[in-house]
């Protein structure tokens, strides 16, 4: 260590590494950032300039330039040019391209091959790899999901959206949150008539998906319907009859009483009558169910809350009821819990999706009830038999996006019925949204006749339904009510004071929402005769 | 003040002072007394070791299950039909690959970056004394009472500005609020511990201040540079909230958004997929760790026995 | 800690080293603090953002009224006091015992801290599994192997808390007990046989002699610990979801809930900044009792 360097030199050399470093770090991040900025116009720029675009989609990027005909475009001009006559025509005269068939909707889209479509998922059922794979054979055009925590969906999205960062075409939304989202998402009322939307038969339970003051901003893409699933072996032991289940919940509750706790299998298990789903996150929806039938509803058309009526009351209260012939750890039972007792042949009544049924009847490693379960639509209360509809996912096309047509096709594609059957024979748990589908042989074949839901699923929505409300506040109404409700559950606070509770935290929410000044909109009430 | 020179080399075998000293390694006398001493340690050791482990065994027996046997009974740790579907489905139709690139990404470059900037800035506070520096390490400290909840949304905003939402430079530079403190703290520490002597000695035989610092000074602190950039990895390879929200493609979101979205109340819970996720996360993190293990106790105590 | 001093010209280099720190922090530690500071102030929605109005003290009015505050902040409360007292104690209990200078000891200490690289995401979700009332491995030792009661862990409010308190222990015990094991390797050998010599015993010397020389670094250890339970979230997020009712919600849950669901923004900036001024209180406090006991070693 016995070097002479002149002391300002060592330093500056320091100096300069360290900023070296920097920049090359920085750099490295800028240049990340540019590249993702610069992708998407030149894919767009890429298109294969074939047809025009309808006259009624907006902001489609440089496809308009209707250039030199390609080669790719030569090899689909034949029906590319009757789609898209058919379009331009469309926007005259208004009778719409039919889109019935999956192969109608991958035609449709070739046009735009070479794009790429950014689509947001729910994490836990991306859709089937096969399915995006024959997407991108089909058109060319390349789609990249992006999967949200299912917790985490309001909140994501959400961000996303008021950070105008413009990352998605397409997004999985819930049907609860379209209040909030639907300022950033693209009316399809435009679209839906130029393709003919209303030729798809949508199951009656979903109709209202992705409905919002007077627009339609979602494409149903998985429609949850709840249903009652029960033990018809072990109703006939306890002096019911399986064709004719109990119609109404106090019936219910009679037979769970008659079950608990008996050795129905001969086994020396105790049974257990009725398995309810008490865990916090998202208990709600099992009050809800109630809450139909026993005639109640969220609110009085003044957004004052009417969840604490006589009618919110005493549905709560029968819900804890539940609780007595439920299971000892009742209080944190969650979805999965409720199938794998009832496939474990422990219980004798659920309320559950209709998926259900396929692992009830079809999943023979796991399933012990094959052949001894029925399914019926939820009992009727005191309010008679109105369900109620959970919502379930919709595919709505964002704003920011620059290719609303490409990314509308996409949607239809997901949701239609070829696509539907394939996901749902492969066990997905997506449901099909389409009477079709539930027609389609391939789905009977997988999922039954007659056992199984899908009769059920075509019933329930034809009559009254109780929907949710599709307001932008809905999740921290929804939050207030889980936490309260788990509470009473738990016995930490009475049903009446619980949902006395919730109304007044709903009624601050609301306050502070401004749904009580003058002049605000009204509650569409949803409990009248 | 005696020099401790011996401080910056690995954990050589000391005897311990709260052990006995007829208990310890090597002496013959009171055999049999040893004999009942050292098993009624072992016997501690053992409770505690299976108090730790038998978690961890059962986040790794359940990456090996099949969906049925997630709720057997009894429980099985080692399950009774090995599959590997977890890790398949979790790195097919999930892409977990693609999560874990951007978490190698984020918490290189972060642990990098917070070493960097934090190892310049503890000097400072450690060498130099000027006005405001107790001030300004007391405000670092205090940076780390916040709940990240609290600044996630000014973040996001400022975030946003700048034009760094869902980049791997934002994540990177957000992180910095988690790993900075720790990284100045730490090290603050170790240039505490390295007697000035040194560098003076050094810079009488010639060199300047920084060349102080880099021959001297640096491979003395090695070990604790070391351990900080352990602790400062894996705080940010766990890190699940600011990516939550700072994060929204799959260019960008790590590893703990991914076990995130396996979590479903409604169509159930992935547990295979999650353990998988979570083991082959793990296995980067204990090796190098149990690597660096001797350094890493040497390192972290370095400044705080002293203090 | 500022022992080592160099020659006072320290004043521009010493801030020209620490600039770095300053840019980077000063643009993402101290505009959020400020903001969020001024956050408490606002009516803030992100849900609403043409509503955003200055509401003065509107938020703290709302907050002594809010009764799940309240259950927040005794629950924060309930986590410090009992996870950190405990984790501390058997923390240094298994320093101890991996002290000795065994065969094995050195892959049992590297084998101790592996929790602590665990994700407390996961974490959370594997004790969620392992809690399970009716298939969870530890109501199954409960019942099978000890013959005792299955715990309704997750089910009841007190049984989450301790499901809660054990899975802490699991992760922080580590963590403790890593720095006291260092602590005790830089311990005076010469001290402790000297007054094995005098004929102390070992409570005695445990008492009189190892605590004492710990203090340093306990100090460490209970502030950092202390500081952390009250910020917990990672793990009852994935663990309980702050149910069952409200039984396990803490005050940064609470945050978490008011921020990024209802998204008000402003309420949530508040009860944080309540945190921090308790967090610093009690630190304070904490660390005034600390200094006072070495003062006595």
């Amino acid at each position: 260590m016995r070097e002479r360097k002149p002391a300002s030199f060592s330093r500056r050399r320091f100096l300069k590494g360290v900023a070296v470093a920097g920049v090359a770090i920085g750099g490295t991040g800028i240049l990340a950032a540019c590249g993702d900025a610069t992708a998407t116009p030149a894919t767009t720029n890429t298109t294969s300039a074939a047809a025009t675009t309808a006259a009624a989609t907006t902001a489609a990027p440089a496809t308009t330039a209707a250039g030199a005909a390609t080669t790719a475009a030569a090899a689909t001009t034949a029906s590319s040019a009757a789609t898209t006559a058919a379009a331009t025509t469309a926007a005259a005269t208004g009778t719409g391209t039919s889109l019935k068939t999956k192969a109608a909707i991958l035609d449709a889209a070739k046009k735009y091959s070479g794009s790429k479509l950014v689509l947001s998922v729910v994490g836990t059922s991306p859709p089937l790899k096969a399915v995006i794979d024959e997407w991108t054979k089909a058109t060319g055009v390349s789609l990249e999901t992006t999967a949200i925590p299912p917790n985490e969906i309001f909140e994501k999205l959400t961000l996303n959206f008021t950070s105008d960062a413009g990352n998605f075409d397409l997004v999985s939304v819930t049907s609860s949150n379209f209040g909030a989202f639907a300022p950033y998402l693209t009316d399809l009322t435009q679209l839906n008539t130029t393709y003919n939307f209303d030729e798809v038969q949508l199951v009656n339970m979903f109709k209202w998906y992705g409905k919002y003051n007077g627009g339609s901003y979602g494409i149903p893409y998985d429609g949850d319907q709840y249903m009652l699933f029960y033990r018809t072996d072990w109703l006939k032991k306890v002096g019911g009859d399986p064709a004719n289940p109990p119609a109404t919940w106090d019936d219910v509750f009679a037979i769970a009483q008659k079950m608990h706790n008996q050795d129905l299998d001969g086994n020396g298990t105790k049974a257990i009558g009725f398995a309810p789903r008490m865990s916090r996150v998202g208990t709600w929806q099992f009050f809800a169910t109630k809450l139909a039938s026993f005639g109640g509803d969220w609110f009085d058309e003044n957004w004052q809350p009417a969840i604490n009526s006589a009618a919110g009351v005493a549905a709560l209260e029968y819900a804890a009821k539940l609780k007595s012939v439920g299971p000892a750890n009742s209080v944190s039972i969650g979805f999965a819990d409720l199938d794998k007792m009832f496939l474990a042949g422990q219980v004798g009544f659920i309320e559950q999706f209709s998926t259900t049924a396929t692992k009830a009847q079809f999943d023979k490693t796991n399933s012990k009830v094959i052949d001894k379960f029925g399914v019926m639509k939820l009992p009727a209360g005191p309010g008679g038999s109105r369900q109620y509809s959970p919502g379930g996912v919709s595919l709505a096309v964002t704003k920011s996006t620059k290719q609303q047509e490409l990314a509308y096709l996409c949607a239809r594609y997901l949701a239609c019925e070829e696509t539907a059957v394939t996901q749902a024979v492969a066990g997905t748990g997506v449901e099909p949204t389409m009477v079709t589908a539930y027609n389609n042989p391939d789905f009977q074949a997988k999922w039954g006749d007659g056992k199984t839901s899908w009769k059920v699923a075509m019933d329930e929505g034809s009559g009254k339904i109780l929907k949710q409300i599709p307001i932008p506040e809905f999740a921290a109404l929804q939050e207030a009510l889980d936490l309260k409700l788990s509470e009473a559950y738990s016995g930490q606070t009475k049903p009446k004071d619980a949902l006395d509770s919730v109304a007044n935290s709903w009624k601050q929410i609301l306050d502070k929402a401004g749904y009580y000044a003058a002049g605000h909109a009204k509650y569409e009430v949803q409990n009248k005769s | 003040m005696a020099l401790k020179l011996q401080e910056a080399r690995p954990q050589e075998i000391r005897p311990s002072a709260t052990v006995p000293k007829e208990n310890r390694l090597g002496l013959t006398r009171g055999r049999w007394k040893r004999f009942g001493y050292n098993s009624l340690v072992y016997l501690g050791v053992l409770f505690f070791m299976a108090w730790t482990l038998i978690p961890l065994l059962w986040l790794i027996g359940t990456a090996f299950k099949l969906p049925r046997d997630y709720t057997a009974d009894p429980p099985q740790i080692i399950p009774s039909e090995i599959s590997f579907d977890g890790f398949t489905n979790a790195f097919g139709n999930f892409n977990a690959g693609n999560y874990l690139l951007n978490s190698i990404l984020i918490t290189a470059g972060s642990t990098v970056l917070a070493i960097v900037i934090g190892l310049l800035a503890s000097y400072s506070f450690s060498r130099f004394k000027f006005r405001g520096s107790r001030a300004a390490s007391l405000g670092l400290l205090a940076l780390r009472m916040f709940p990240v909840v609290v600044l996630a949304i000014p973040l996001f905003i400022i975030l946003k500005t700048l034009g760094l939402l869902n980049t791997l430079v934002g994540i990177i530079l957000a992180m910095q609020l988690i790993q900075l403190p720790y990284v100045v703290w730490m090290m603050k520490g170790f240039f505490d511990d390295l007697p000035i002597e040194l560098e003076e000695a050094g810079q009488v035989d010639g060199c300047t201040r920084l060349g102080a610092f880099r021959r001297i000074v640096l491979p003395l602190m090695a070990p604790g540079i070391v351990a900080t950039s352990t602790f400062a990895a894996v705080l940010a390879w766990n890190e699940f909230f600011l990516p939550l929200l700072l994060t929204q493609t799959d260019k960008t979101q790590p590893v703990p958004l991914l076990v995130a979205s396996f979590v479903d109340p409604a169509k159930g819970t992935l547990w295979a997929e999650i353990s998988a996720v979570s083991v082959v996360s793990i296995l980067p993190v204990l090796a190098f760790s149990l690597m660096m293990q001797r350094f890493l106790v040497r390192g972290l105590t370095g400044g705080a026995v002293k203090g | 800690m500022f022992k080592l001093r160099y020659r006072p010209d320290g004043g521009l280099t010493g801030w020209l080293f620490l600039t770095p720190l300053i840019v980077v922090l000063a643009v993402l530690a101290l505009i959020p603090v400020l903001y969020a500071l001024g956050l408490s102030f606002f009516d803030y929605n992100v849900l609403r953002p043409q509503q955003n109005k200055f509401s003065g003290l509107a938020n703290f009015n709302a907050m002594l009224q809010d009764e799940r505050f309240r259950t927040a902040l005794f629950n924060s409360f309930r986590y410090v006091v009992v996870c950190v007292p405990l984790s501390v104690v058997l923390g240094v209990l298994a320093a101890l015992l991996l002290d000795h200078e065994l065969p094995g000891m050195r892959i049992f200490r590297a084998l101790a801290i592996t929790p602590m690289m665990v994700m407390p995401l996961v974490v959370g979700l594997n004790f969620r599994m392992l809690f399970d009332y009716q298939d969870g491995l530890i109501n199954w030792l409960l019942s099978r192997v000890l013959w005792f009661e299955r715990v309704h862990w997750l089910d009841s409010p007190d049984g989450a808390f301790g499901a809660t308190v054990i899975m802490e222990l699991w992760c922080t015990i580590p963590f403790v007990m890593m720095l006291t094991l260092a602590g005790l390797k830089n311990l005076p050998v010469e001290v402790f046989d000297a007054a094995k010599v005098d004929g102390a015993g070992k409570f005695q010397m445990f008492f009189r002699l190892t605590l004492p020389l710990l203090m340093p670094v306990l100090t460490v250890v209970i502030l950092l610990r202390t500081l952390t339970t009250f910020k917990l979230f990672d793990q009852i997020y994935s663990l309980t979801e702050g149910g069952p009712g409200s039984a396990t919600e803490t005050i940064s849950y609470y945050a978490y809930v008011l921020g990024f669901k209802r998204f008000d923004m402003g309420y949530a900036a508040l009860i944080s900044y309540v945190l921090v001024f308790i967090i610093a209180v009690v630190c304070l406090v904490l660390l005034k009792i600390l200094q006072a006991e070495r003062k006595q070693a």
